[in-house]
């Protein structure tokens, strides 16, 4: 049996066996880590402070030159980290939101419960290019089922993806439409929130809606830090949904980081400075998921703390 | 007495993973070859089948049926090779082919000069000299350029590859708009532009319906457009810092800023693909004019049949104002230099580059090959307004030009209509500005390939 301290110099001849057992046991795995996530990310270390070209064979190193560029030498930095903060200061709330509205209102006892939960988690399960030729013709300005009924109506059409001002807001509702799997997580929560709570403080003299936000809410808030953690790391990624909708456009209002990096990497084959990119985007996430976690000591209850 | 079992759970968890090791190396040991049955005496072994991988760009089903039609007669008469065939969209999954070290035995691109700068692609100057396929005068000199990098060939000009800038009219849309064709079809910019302020159409919902005629964001065609020299081959340098590209670029934006980019944009989202596909919006006749290419007659023979459309000079402006213009382009095929069977793929370049091959594409599809043999026999009237490429726009044409031999061309093409076009329509950069950042973002590309 293994120490508490990884000393493998004192091990006796069996802790050591033991050891070598449980590594082969584990190798598999350890292959593919090592393979497909350690490699990969030690070379985008390496590729950060050298001008690849992807198609070349040799990598020429330039220092600090990518992050140089990054601070300082891309006209377009500024829009994309715009665009991407936007989207994850306004999307990943909207899209919490309506997951635990939902939640809240497939908690009830509702008729039919099981079938709109299952229609509610359905966008979670397709794929997402399918999803994305979809919204495609619903936000269509000519063709499109909104601005259909809106023409029949006589008001003018909404250009959902077109106009500047309204591509973000759209890519948001989709991302709002697609929050069938953090509803099953708040779900999950909901339901394990004892009854005892909501009786007392009915005895206490609650409404429904003193009981939501004194009861619920406190008692879901893991659950929701875990759902911010995860809806904020996604966002800062954001790609899929803008790459086929609009390709960045008009005018890179909708081209997000994750986008640019992407565009950097195979468009433009700058493979350094994207990588030099992705380990900004990474320091950004950590900082932001640091600044989050400390900060849910304030306002996460743990069922069972003092 | 009783004595127990000696094999304990230890033990049987070191069998299991003993054996589970050896099933695992076992399945990853290649299997031993079969014996070869014995050769009957006197008679020759038979040739082994050799597999090799083509890919090209193009995804739609008609393009894919034609080129396929050609394979078919190369595998008849080839019957030792089987090709492969993979559509690689000149995107990722080629790029991701090269970096890998496995990118197929021959592929087909229209921008080979980034591979060739690149040292990727075989050289092919002694199979072309020594090939009886392949002559010195089989294409025009100027096609080689292309894929021609410090003097030496990578390339082979190959599928279609012929005079690719006329405009070309809807008389539909035309007539619902009063005017009549030829005689009201523009040959001159502003009067277009006039004549696009005038019939746009709009609905009711304030949405573009009818577009009158939106020119192509696009690098390819505005040199010969304009009679600008965008690249100079001796100080391997672009010259946007050119200043006829600011009449280009505003006589671009104005079409956009006077409708609203938006608008437009909106416009072909509802009206997407391909011209020559049934539902873009110049086969719908939603749209008056566009400006392309050689394949356009035989495509909408098969997309949009039994619709006439009027196929006449691009308009020109600024040194090329009032001359007749064409750019000629460009597919080329080309060997990597990583290919497993290149002996085999150059059998299939020299089938491309044949008249049975550029025959059998051109009666599926409508291209035109760039071989000389081919447009010798070629039946020009087997699709309506193709007359006009073969004997007007390639014969009659003042300025010519091919894409230019950068091995920054990639960037350049993908770049100009964002960083310079897209910057001045949506007023983040006024013209000279746009220009001259362009000039620097593209010198410092060119100059990767120079630097050592």
């Amino acid at each position: 049996m293994l120490t508490n301290s990884f000393r493998p110099w004192q091990w006796t001849v069996r802790e050591r066996r033991d050891f070598a057992r449980g590594l082969i046991f584990i190798l598999p795995w350890l292959i593919g880590f090592v393979l497909f996530l350690a490699y990969p990310i030690a070379a985008s270390f390496y590729y950060s402070f050298t001008d690849y070209d992807v198609l070349s064979r040799s990598a020429r190193l330039v220092g600090l030159d990518n992050y140089r560029r990054l601070l300082f030498g891309d006209e377009y930095i500024g829009k994309v980290l715009y665009n991407t903060i936007y989207y994850v200061i306004f999307g990943v709330p909207a899209g919490l939101v309506t997951a635990f509205l939902l939640a809240v209102l497939l908690n009830t006892d509702l008729r039919m419960r099981s079938l709109f939960r299952t229609l509610f988690y359905v966008p979670a399960v397709v794929p997402a290019v399918a999803t994305t030729m979809v919204w495609l013709w619903i936000f269509n300005v000519q063709y499109g089922v909104i601005n259909a009924f809106l023409a029949s109506l006589g008001l003018r059409a909404i250009p959902f993806l077109s106009s500047q001002e309204l591509v973000k807001p759209s890519l948001i509702l989709i991302h709002c439409w697609a929050s069938g799997a953090t509803m099953v997580i708040f779900l999950a929560a909901l339901q394990d929130v004892p009854r005892s709570l909501y009786d007392a403080a009915t005895v206490d003299g609650a409404n429904a809606w003193h009981r939501f936000w004194h009861v619920t809410i406190p008692m879901c808030t893991p659950a929701i830090l875990f759902s911010l953690l995860t809806g904020m790391i996604g966002a800062f990624q954001y790609f899929t949904f803008a790459w086929i909708l609009t390709n960045g456009g008009p005018n890179r209002a909708s081209e997000f980081y994750a986008m640019h990096l992407y565009r950097q990497a195979f468009v433009y084959l700058r493979m350094g400075y994207a990588s030099a990119m992705a380990w900004a985007l990474f320091l950004i996430v950590v900082v932001v998921t640091i600044i989050l976690y400390r900060s849910s000591a304030r306002w996460v209850y743990y069922g069972g703390e003092a | 007495m009783v004595t127990r079992s000696t094999l304990t759970r230890r033990h049987f968890l070191r069998l299991s993973t003993i054996g589970a090791a050896g099933a695992m190396l076992a399945a990853c040991v290649p299997a031993a070859p079969a014996p070869a049955a014995p050769a009957a005496e006197g008679a020759p072994a038979a040739a082994e089948k050799v597999a090799i991988e083509f890919w090209w760009g193009w995804t739609p089903d008609l393009i894919v049926k034609a080129i396929q039609s050609s394979l078919d007669e190369f595998m008849k008469n080839n019957p030792t090779i089987e090709v492969k065939t993979a559509q690689h969209e000149w995107g990722e999954k080629l790029l991701t082919a090269y970096a890998a070290g496995t990118p197929p035995d021959i592929h087909e691109h229209w921008l080979p000069m980034q591979f060739a700068a690149r040292d990727l692609l075989q050289p092919l100057d002694d199979r072309i000299n020594a090939s009886t396929v392949i002559t010195k005068d089989l294409f025009p000199d100027v096609f080689w350029t292309v894929g021609t990098w410090n003097g030496v060939r990578y390339i082979v000009p190959s599928l279609a590859f012929f005079a690719e800038t006329a405009l070309i009219s809807n008389p539909v849309v035309f007539e619902k708009a009063g005017l009549k064709v030829p005689d009201d079809i523009p040959s001159d910019w502003d009067v277009l532009f006039e004549q696009a302020k005038k019939h746009t159409k709009f609905d009711d919902a304030g949405n573009i319906d009818t577009v009158w005629m939106v020119p192509d964001k696009g690098l390819r065609f505005w040199p010969a457009m304009y009679g600008i020299e965008d690249y100079d081959e001796q100080e391997h340098k672009w010259r946007f810092d050119d200043p006829a590209w600011e009449e280009v670029v505003l006589n671009i934006a104005r079409f956009y800023t006077e409708f609203g980019p938006e608008k437009i944009d909106a416009f072909f989202q509802a009206y997407p693909g391909w011209i020559a596909v049934p539902g873009s919006a110049f086969a719908s006749d939603r749209q008056a004019m566009v400006i392309s290419g050689y394949w356009i007659p035989g495509e909408l023979d098969k997309n949009a049949p039994g619709k006439e459309f009027i196929y006449t000079w691009a308009p020109s402006g600024g040194a090329a104002k009032g001359k007749k213009v064409t750019h000629w382009g460009a597919h080329s095929v080309m060997i990597p230099k990583a290919s497993k069977h290149p002996d085999q793929s150059w059998l299939l370049v020299e089938h491309f580059a044949g008249v049975k091959s550029a025959e059998l594409i051109f009666e599926n599809l409508g291209w035109i090959a760039p071989q000389k043999t081919f447009w010798d026999v070629m039946n020009v009237s087997r699709y309506r307004g193709l007359d006009f490429f073969v004997n007007h726009l390639a014969r009659e044409a003042e300025i010519n030009t091919v894409n230019s031999p950068s091995p920054a061309i990639a960037f350049a093409m993908s770049g100009f209509a964002t960083d310079v076009v897209d910057a001045v329509i949506f007023g983040n950069k006024d013209v000279k500005t746009a220009l001259a950042d362009f000039q620097k973002a593209v010198t410092e590309e060119e100059a990767k390939f120079f630097a050592q």
